[in-house]
């Protein structure tokens, strides 16, 4: 039978907690900013698409 | 038929377009190619035998009647047995996902499904995708092609193996740590990390979410293009100058770094290195040496980052079922619950640092070339468990380009003294996913590689006796 991850953790082994959160597929961290390069503060990664042309 | 099982996607795919063979016949005699040989290299997890048929006769019926959707219409491919396949078994290599039956397809399948692409199997891993060599205990290993006694590299390595031997005309996999680039180098075939997040990893089964990269195996560079086209969709694929490369290498620049990526090669991959770097020069690319700071901390960054990542998804599991894991996978993530969340956050900090010093060092650069295995690959079954986490970075030149998140491209390149593939890397500037595919299909032809593959189905059907 067809299940989520969740539900065939929950009733194969009875593992519930964090692992709910699969379904998402958790990421996080890295950016770039405008100019091709990272803020040390941010965690998010942006889908910013930097055009800008690093080359000189 | 058999003629057809070493072309590339755009070969194929004219001749399904002109009517000229039918999905149907294309994806039997592809099946039966897996029948012959697989039970030798050991490349899938599961074939979709029927699925596969089922789907190939809808693609044909939908040419003949005039809806041609594009060039993975009817054509066979395969996935990485990580990705969720709705109501078929999705085992990320593991013995607990073993019967797991998912309610949906991934984000990636569903893109794959809607171009008419076939997925004839789904392909072996390293465990969890923790692991570089293929060497999984609960499914067995993966051979490469090339040599049967050999791994294939991983933890792609069926994906990259099924590729090279002819089953399929591409595999999705990914990319932790190099494991689409490393065993795509190591069974002499083409594989592309994109730009972090790029390619939708919702219904991947993660390892370390802030590595993980999803991305094609193919045999050429132009396959990995059309591969990306379908995994982006045309508009971001367009947004990113895909399929767009006008083929002049006038003006381009790449960066070479001799510390780290340069030690401890085999000398036979040194060699084959600086003839890349020299047939560059000659048409027309400028190569320049360069310094980058801070390698050594990046790499330890990288290992801890991994670590950490990894044990958190795991630990619930872990805990309470470890005698489900094979001793490796097992012994590697006991290992990493040491790490700590200080050590944890000081990793991307260090991360952010490394980035912002690449990202300067190769400012007047188009991009950064590197081996992408080191050395000839080990012979099945020769390596201790404890190694496995040293295996990724005495096996190739891979990890780093995930902490960076960089665009990677690896192109086959030569042999080493052992006749076993040599692949190199192309690493482009986040979101250049366009510019070095197209950098990559230029430069792929300096190497002739597809004849080579041929030529090693004469080897493989005559020592073997595969067929």
């Amino acid at each position: 039978m067809e299940k989520t991850i969740s539900e065939y953790l929950r009733e194969q082994f009875g593992i519930v907690s964090s692992l709910k959160n699969f379904e998402q597929t958790p990421h996080f961290l890295l950016s770039y900013d405008e100019e091709g390069t990272t803020s040390e503060q941010s965690f998010l990664f942006r889908h910013s698409n930097s055009s800008k042309e690093n080359k000189e | 038929m058999s003629n057809l099982f070493y072309s590339d996607i755009q070969t194929v795919a004219k001749k399904i377009k002109n009517k000229e063979i039918s999905p149907v016949e294309l994806v039997s005699s592809q099946l039966k190619r897996i029948e012959h040989i697989d039970s030798k290299i050991n490349a899938f997890i599961t074939v979709l035998k029927e699925v596969a048929l089922g789907q190939a006769e809808i693609a044909e019926k939908e040419i003949m009647s005039g809806n041609y959707k594009g060039p993975l219409h009817g054509v066979p491919i395969a996935i990485k047995d990580i990705f969720e396949t709705k109501g078929l078994r999705s085992t990320s290599g593991s013995k607990v996902f073993a019967s797991w039956l998912p309610n949906k397809d991934a984000e990636v399948v569903k893109y794959l499904n809607h171009s008419g692409a076939i997925i004839v199997g789904k392909t072996n891993l390293s465990e969890f995708a923790l692991g570089s060599t293929t060497e999984n205990y609960h499914y067995g290993n993966t051979h490469n092609p090339w040599n049967l006694n050999k791994i294939p590299g991983g933890s792609s390595g069926g994906s990259a193996a099924a590729t090279a031997s002819g089953m399929c005309f591409g595999a999705l996999g990914t990319d932790t740590g190099g494991s689409i680039r490393l065993p795509s180098a190591i069974c002499g075939v083409v594989g592309f990390k994109p730009t972090f997040n790029l390619v939708n990893r919702t219904g991947c089964f993660p390892l370390s979410s802030s590595l993980d990269h999803v991305g094609p195996i193919t045999r050429t560079v132009s396959d990995s293009e059309i591969w990306m086209e379908t995994l982006l969709g045309e508009k971001k694929a367009k947004d990113l100058n895909i399929g767009e490369w006008n083929d002049s290498v006038i003006g381009i620049r790449l960066a070479v770094c001799r510390d780290y990526f340069f030690d401890d090669l085999d000398p036979s991959v040194e060699k084959l290195m600086d003839e890349t770097i020299g047939k560059l020069k000659t048409i027309g690319i400028e190569v320049v040496e360069i310094n980058i700071d801070g390698l050594t901390k990046a790499i330890e960054a990288q290992k801890t980052i991994l670590g950490a990542e990894a044990i958190a998804v795991h630990k619930p599991i872990l805990d309470k079922e470890k005698e489900m894991y094979g001793p490796e996978t097992a012994y590697r993530l006991e290992n990493y619950k040491n790490i700590t969340a200080v050590e944890y956050l000081d990793s991307q900090r260090i991360r952010a640092e490394f980035i912002s010093e690449v990202l300067s060092k190769t400012a007047h650069f188009d991009g950064l070339i590197t081996p992408t295995n080191s050395i000839t690959p080990y012979d099945i079954n020769s390596n201790p468990i404890e190694n496995g986490t040293a295996n990724i970075f005495n096996l190739g030149k891979t990890p780093l380009f995930n902490l960076l998140g960089f665009p990677t491209l690896s192109i086959p390149c030569g042999f080493t003294d052992e006749k076993m593939p040599v692949g190199f890397q192309l690493v482009g500037k986040p979101y250049s996913d366009g510019q070095i595919l197209g950098l990559g299909k230029t430069i792929e032809t300096l190497f002739d590689w597809q004849n080579k593959l041929v030529s090693n189905e004469q080897q493989l059907v005559k020592e073997e006796k595969l067929l």
